[in-house]
């Protein structure tokens, strides 16, 4: 069997590629290996401890880092949920809550639409014993406001930019498109759909 | 839309035999070489490469120079104009474009394939080819958006990423393609 | 952890927009080179008379994911800041069907039409044409079917997550799957030009 030049690059190609996949096989994830963080525990009243309502910052480097037992629920009717939700997220309407329970292993992050359903949904995992629970204090648009659409108001503090910075990091991993300069009389300026929308850019940018 | 007529094309077919053009270079080389080129940008600049992209920022910039109102109101366009701070073709995939844009002009001259001419099968003329062609961008220009990326954005970065929607978007290309390759096959006779 | 440079913020954005125009030139470079700026080459894959889309595509899609998946075991890169393309099953399952047609039909896909048109093929131009006006109809009606657009979404998910695999087994076995499909496309190509 006579080889060819070109035969002989193919091969020594595929054998790097070979012998390269057999060590991924090898060596399983790229992923570093997350320490599994000590837990605050939540106080077993109804009252959910301070430090379970957490930002949307704290949630996106959850969901980034693959936080092991890390289970995001979503509470809000499954139209809005199809509509948008934070990527991972299961959809467990508020109704539902109360007879679809939930596993006592792992974490659980809720949130819904506003506080208030956050809210409601945290009390009834508390009634049923669940363990740890935390939540979105206000509601999906914690989310929309501080990962999608992350804002520098003019003129900000030293805390403000800081908070921004922390921000952008974040976001960049999901999509988000920041605004800066934004004149402090518009407050947030644009409600949560219209910040979705803006999303288009980096989810269609390929 | 304005198509050049058989008779007017400026340069008809050639058979490959009669240039003197080089041969193609080993397929797997190049597609180690893009490989590269996208291992690059996932370490450079964090995204992989992309070309449809591109486009969509030219058509937003465009029709927001045409009719600014027009634009602003439709959420598709808006997206890629931004908040008005950056020039919208002032992006990552447009300068990509243009680079390779660039590169295929350099590697076409140096290799003596840089010609007008129009590629298509001996059984169809060039007008019906141009057709196909326009007809066939427009789909995939429909497409591409619809799957939020290409064979640039979704195939070659998705597929590198190991993404689940980018390889159903490929399984379902090239099932299309497979399925509607005998109603072109004049094209390429 | 010291890439991505960008987001790491070794780079700033102007060296970012330089480095997207060299990368595009080697990707442009590396397309014509293989063959790709050819129209007739790349439709003769949905006739398995020419397979270099195959070859080029899967050995580059190989290529990189290697180097990611070793770069980021290595402790080079950090894979959770590179972008993770989202996944939408209905949109990406249509768009991909009709990418499908239309690349079969106009014979080049978006990037590659770039690299026909530069080195004059006027088809390759008509496709690029094409292509902007197709955007430009997708635009006009999207906000007809937003719903459909946002629909089945899955969020930045990779077939490991998906299927719960090891990443590691997943790369090996597309390294296998694209060596056997090289050996299909070679063995195919031999039989249909002969």
């Amino acid at each position: 069997m006579i080889h060819s030049a070109a035969e002989g690059i193919n091969t020594v190609l595929a054998t790097v590629a070979l012998t390269l996949g057999f060590g991924a096989l090898v060596a399983g994830s790229p992923y570093e290996d997350i320490p599994e963080q000590d837990l605050p525990p939540v106080v077993a009243s109804l009252m959910p401890a301070d430090d379970a309502r957490i930002d949307a910052v704290t949630v996106a480097r959850w969901i980034r880092d693959r936080k092991p037992g890390l289970r995001l629920v979503d509470l809000r009717p499954a139209e809005d949920f199809e509509h948008f939700h934070i990527p991972t997220a299961s959809n467990i309407p508020l109704e539902e809550l109360g007879s679809h329970g939930i596993s006592d292993q792992g974490m659980t992050v809720l949130y819904g639409a506003d506080e208030e359903q956050t809210m409601r949904g945290v009390f009834i995992l508390k009634a049923l014993g669940a363990g740890s629970v935390y939540y979105l204090g206000d509601g999906v648009g914690l989310w929309l406001t501080q990962i999608i659409n992350p804002t520098l108001y003019q003129q900000p503090t030293f805390e403000e930019q800081l908070q921004f910075e922390v921000q952008l990091e974040i976001a960049a991993y999901f999509g988000g498109l920041a605004r800066t300069n934004v004149p402090r009389s518009e407050g947030y300026g644009e409600s949560a759909e219209q910040g979705l929308e803006r999303t288009m850019r980096r989810g269609c940018a390929f | 839309m304005n198509f050049t007529p058989a008779s007017q094309a400026p340069a008809s077919p050639a058979p490959a035999s009669a240039t003197n053009a080089r041969n193609y270079v080993n397929p797997y080389l190049a597609g180690v070489g893009i490989g590269l080129m996208l291992l690059a940008a996932f370490v450079l600049v964090g995204r992989g490469l992309g070309a449809s992209g591109a486009f969509s920022s030219v058509v937003a910039t465009t029709v927001s120079a045409t009719a600014p109102g027009h634009a602003a109101a439709n959420p598709a366009y808006a997206g890629y104009l931004g908040d008005g701070t950056v020039h919208p073709l002032r992006d990552w995939l447009v300068f990509e474009i243009i680079g390779v844009t660039i590169g295929g002009l350099l590697s076409a001259w140096l290799a003596g394939r840089l010609r007008l001419s129009i590629e298509r099968g001996s059984q169809i003329t060039d007008r019906a080819r141009l057709l196909y062609a326009f007809g066939g961008g427009t789909l995939m220009g429909i497409g591409a958006k619809l799957a939020r990326g290409c064979t640039s954005g979704q195939a070659l970065t998705g597929g590198a990423m190991l993404s689940v929607g980018s390889w159903l978007f490929v399984a379902a290309a090239f099932a299309a393609g497979y399925a509607a390759a005998p109603l072109f096959k004049r094209s390429w006779k | 952890m010291n890439a991505p440079w960008l987001g790491l913020g070794t780079l700033s954005v102007d060296q970012g927009l330089t480095l997207a125009l060299l990368i595009g030139v080697g990707f442009g470079w590396f397309l014509e080179r293989g063959g790709l700026g050819n129209a007739r080459k790349l439709a003769g894959q949905f006739y398995l008379t020419d397979l270099t889309v195959l070859k080029v595509m899967f050995s580059a899609i190989i290529t990189a994911m290697l180097g990611l998946f070793w770069l980021s075991k290595l402790g080079y890169v950090d894979l959770t800041l590179i972008y993770l393309p989202p996944t939408f099953l209905a949109p990406q399952l249509v768009g991909g069907l009709v990418f499908g047609f239309g690349f079969v039909m106009g014979g080049l896909c978006p990037g590659t039409s770039c690299v026909a048109a530069a080195s004059g093929r006027i088809d390759g131009m008509m496709l690029l044409v094409g292509m902007l006006f197709g955007v430009f109809i997708f635009n006009e009606i999207y906000p007809l079917f937003t719903e459909f657009y946002a629909s089945t979404p899955l969020g930045q998910v990779t077939l490991a997550e998906q299927f719960d695999l090891s990443h590691g087994l997943l790369v090996f076995a597309i390294v296998a799957m694209g060596l056997g499909a090289f050996v299909m496309a070679e063995y195919l190509e031999n039989r249909n030009r002969n």
